[in-house]
């Protein structure tokens, strides 16, 4: 076995580690040692200090001779013992060596894959950007322009922001509403999502965004999510509406938050005080409470404690949820390798609940783990001889860890047809009225220009 | 006449005794259960609870009874947990069919057929309409009432529970809602999940949220729907042994109660009632120092340091409880609360868990 091995020294790193252990473990015969340490896995590579130390208290030492026979004895016993123990040892390791070659356990990689490169372009570029003060636009545009393989020209897409700006900025104006009041700000955008707009002086007129019921996940086509699709539609989702939301935010000056709920996302923006928030409901152009967000009845109070829904968030988790959505992009488009741990791994230092990341991550990881034991050719059958292998029983405790986690978070599956039925329920009579009240009420204490 | 007069001061002096004996029960039971606290003694649920109600009575609870009744009930979760079904298929299921057989153990009705062949009833314990704050009497909310009667309430249900699951050996989370206790539990395949013990259902938390009668703010605190860990817990006990102890000691100077409360915030620094009860009493010595020096609140009273600091401080704790969250639910309210729970129930239950198939 070892002869064999000596002469695969080339195969790889793991394996010539493992001879630099074994070696010391073959002179330890020679050089008998009288305190031998048990031999332990995790220490192989540190017999060679161990074993060349002076053996101080030998049996050679002993004047007796039958005394010193007998110890020589027993000590070579005890060393044979020993010796074979490690044998064993060392014998299971390189098994797993020679199982473990790099690639079972890492996923295949579709970095060669035809415009795969262009995903690590724009991770690079949103690696690029501050956390605390990026382009929301920028960022977005370089998501969505990955998935196109930079085929999208940003100064189009600028431009059509900076458009929308003027028209909004123009609206602000023949409204005479106050151009430094964020909720003022808000309120016209909540309107250019949801109502027609016109500006008589200039006969231009924006009809309101709508709600595109059609693989609204985008599981046929991931670029129905995008911002880039809802500008030339007009209709978008859950996801490319409060984005562009955002991006308009961001042009006009306005301050607005992004907010999670289960399988959705949302606007918050705060009065000019700083007092209360507002829920705008991007999907149905309405304005809601938090009331009916809970009524979905999948947030549990854990999602709430660790604020993970309906939390406003952060430049910084924003950003996070970004490196989230082009994650999602690449696995649309290529699937599971080790560049979607890459960007989930960055989403998650930048916000360590972000639970669609956590989410991400409990798919790679079992993915990874399926990998792996189809490679060792270990199933349901022979589960056990999982035992065998190291470094797939710490895959597996890996992906565990990773479920627990989207757990201690408090996420909670919602079926995509409860899903449809809660955000449908918005239209119910009563959440009507509140969209109403909230309206009239933000109507009546929008500032006007002095 | 003599005799009289001796009779008569031997009874007041044992009289004073009593209380002094009382006082004594109520500090050293607060120091059994810091002891827990600081890990120094073995943590019981139990041991807590027990003590807590024995010192209301003074030391003359008929704990061999409580014991023995625990005992009893424990022996039979455990051959429930032997003979439950569950549609259940996670890995933990054997956990789970722990918890399902505690469930019923305090809320169904269980036929029992005795080794001739008899049947009988296990009767459950039902939720006591009647004075279900412990206004009238400060005991109806003790576990030790439950077992002599059948009757219980959001207190005294929650607290046997997590004595019993404890004595089978099995998790049980505390955790609280406005005036309200239920039962926390987590297994693989639903993560957390409710137990409400009043009604006997497994409510969604959109019970307690979209209900409308708990502030947002509350629960992103944790003020309320935590799953409580042993030692909060036991931090709840310390409250419920200080409440006890301002219906015994009406008119008591204070002390024991904000040392009370000072441990259990130690371990449970956001525990509402706990904050709430250290505020009244800080308001309580307050007001008597007020009446005694300037027998009514004027302005002077705002010219002494001491007392102005004072008032601030107060006054500040009040507005931190009310910043994170709390709102005082009157009785009414929160008896139309619970019964939404009833009325509503298919809006309410989760129905992954209320499916345990069970074989009885």
């Amino acid at each position: 076995m070892f002869v064999k091995l000596k002469t695969n020294v080339k195969l790889n790193k793991i394996v010539s580690i493992l001879l630099l252990g074994v070696f010391p473990l073959l002179n330890a015969q020679v050089l008998p040692d009288l305190m031998p340490k048990t031999p332990n896995a995790s220490q192989f590579t540190n017999y060679s200090k161990n074993n060349f130390g002076s053996p101080t208290i030998s049996p050679l030492n002993t004047t007796n001779q039958n005394v010193r026979n007998q110890l020589l004895i027993a000590e070579v016993e005890r060393n044979q013992q020993e010796q074979q123990m490690r044998e064993k040892q060392a014998q299971a390791l390189i098994n797993d060596a020679l199982h473990s070659f790099p690639e079972t356990y890492s996923l295949p990689s579709y970095g060669n894959e035809e415009g795969a490169n262009y995903y690590r372009k724009a991770f690079e570029k949103l690696r690029n950007m501050s956390s605390a003060d990026f382009s929301v636009k920028k960022a977005i545009f370089a998501i969505e322009n990955a998935f196109y393989e930079e085929t999208e020209n940003y100064d189009e897409f600028e431009n059509t922001i900076k458009q929308t700006g003027d028209f909004l900025r123009e609206k602000m104006n023949e409204l005479g509403y106050d151009s430094k009041s964020n909720l003022a700000k808000n309120f016209l955008l909540f309107q250019f999502f949801s109502d027609t707009l016109k500006i008589k002086s200039k006969n231009l007129k924006h009809l309101p965004l709508t709600y595109d019921f059609e693989d609204y996940m985008g599981k046929d086509d991931w670029s129905k999510m995008f911002v880039k699709k809802l500008l030339e539609t007009g209709k978008g989702q859950c996801n490319s509406l409060p984005q562009l939301y955002l991006i308009l935010a961001e042009e006009i000056g306005a301050e607005a938050n992004l907010a999670l709920s289960p399988n959705h996302s949302y606007i918050k923006f705060q009065d000019d005080e700083k007092w209360k928030w507002y829920n705008v409901e991007l999907t149905n152009g309405m304005l809601t409470t938090d009331a009916f967000i809970l009524q979905s009845g999948y947030v549990k109070a854990e999602a709430l404690q660790n604020k993970v829904y309906m939390h406003p968030l952060s430049k910084q988790q924003l950003q996070s949820h970004l490196y989230m959505n082009l994650a999602l992009g690449y696995i649309g488009k290529y699937g599971y390798d080790e560049f979607v741990n890459e960007i989930i791994s960055k989403a998650l230092e930048l916000n360590p609940s972000n639970v669609q990341a956590y989410l991400i991550k409990s798919n790679y990881t079992t993915i990874k783990v399926k990998y792996a034991l189809d490679r060792l050719g270990i199933g349901k059958e022979n589960f056990d001889e999982i035992k065998q292998h190291p470094r797939a029983i710490q895959l597996y405790k890996n992906m565990i860890a990773q479920y627990n986690m989207v757990d201690k978070l408090g996420h909670q599956e919602m079926p995509p047809d409860e899903y449809q039925r809660w955000l449908a329920s918005v239209k119910e009579e009563s959440n009507k009225q509140q969209n109403i009240q909230l309206k009239t009420k933000l109507n009546t204490i929008i500032p006007v220009k002095q | 006449m003599m005799q009289k007069r001796i009779f008569l001061f031997t009874l007041l002096i044992s009289i004073s005794l009593w209380s002094q004996d009382q006082e004594k029960v109520y500090n050293d039971t607060l120091e059994q259960l810091n002891c827990m606290l600081k890990d120094s003694c073995q943590l019981s649920f139990k041991k807590a609870v027990m003590s807590v109600e024995n010192a209301y009575y003074n030391n003359v609870l008929d704990t061999v009874g409580f014991n023995f009744e625990i005992k009893r009930l424990t022996s039979f979760t455990k051959s429930m947990v032997k003979h439950i079904k569950l549609k259940y298929q996670g890995k933990d299921s054997l956990k789970v069919k722990k918890y399902a057989a505690l469930f019923s153990v305090v809320t169904d009705t269980i036929p029992i057929v005795d080794k001739n062949g008899v049947m009988y009833e296990y009767i459950p314990y039902v939720y006591d309409f009647e004075d279900i704050w412990g206004l009238k009497n400060w005991d109806s909310m003790f576990v030790s009432k439950l077992l002599e009667t059948g009757k219980g309430n959001c207190h005294s249900m929650p607290y046997l529970y997590k004595i019993l699951a404890e004595e089978i050996g099995t998790d049980a989370h505390l955790s609280i809602a406005p005036n309200h206790i239920y039962i926390k539990h987590r297994n693989e395949i639903d993560g957390w999940y409710n137990t409400e013990l009043t009604s006997g259902i497994f409510p969604n938390d959109a019970w307690l949220m979209a209900s409308g009668y708990i502030h947002l703010d509350a629960i992103t605190n944790k003020m309320y729907m935590e799953a409580l860990s042993d030692k909060q817990s036991i931090a709840m006990c310390i409250i419920d042994l200080a409440q006890g102890y301002n219906k015994v000691f009406p008119d008591n100077d204070g002390e024991f109660v904000m040392k009370a409360c000072q441990v259990a915030l130690q371990y449970y620094p956001h525990y509402i009632n706990g904050r709430i009860l250290q505020a009244e009493t800080k308001k309580k010595v307050f007001e008597k120092e007020v009446k005694k020096d300037f027998d009514v609140f004027t302005k002077e009273v705002y010219e002494d340091d001491f007392l102005r600091l004072q008032f601030l401080e107060i006054q500040h704790e009040y507005v931190s409880i009310h910043e994170s969250g709390y709102r005082r639910m009157p009785e009414e309210m929160y008896m139309d609360w619970l019964n939404s729970l009833k009325e509503e129930r298919k809006k309410y239950e989760n129905k992954k868990i209320t499916n345990p198939d069970k074989s009885n």
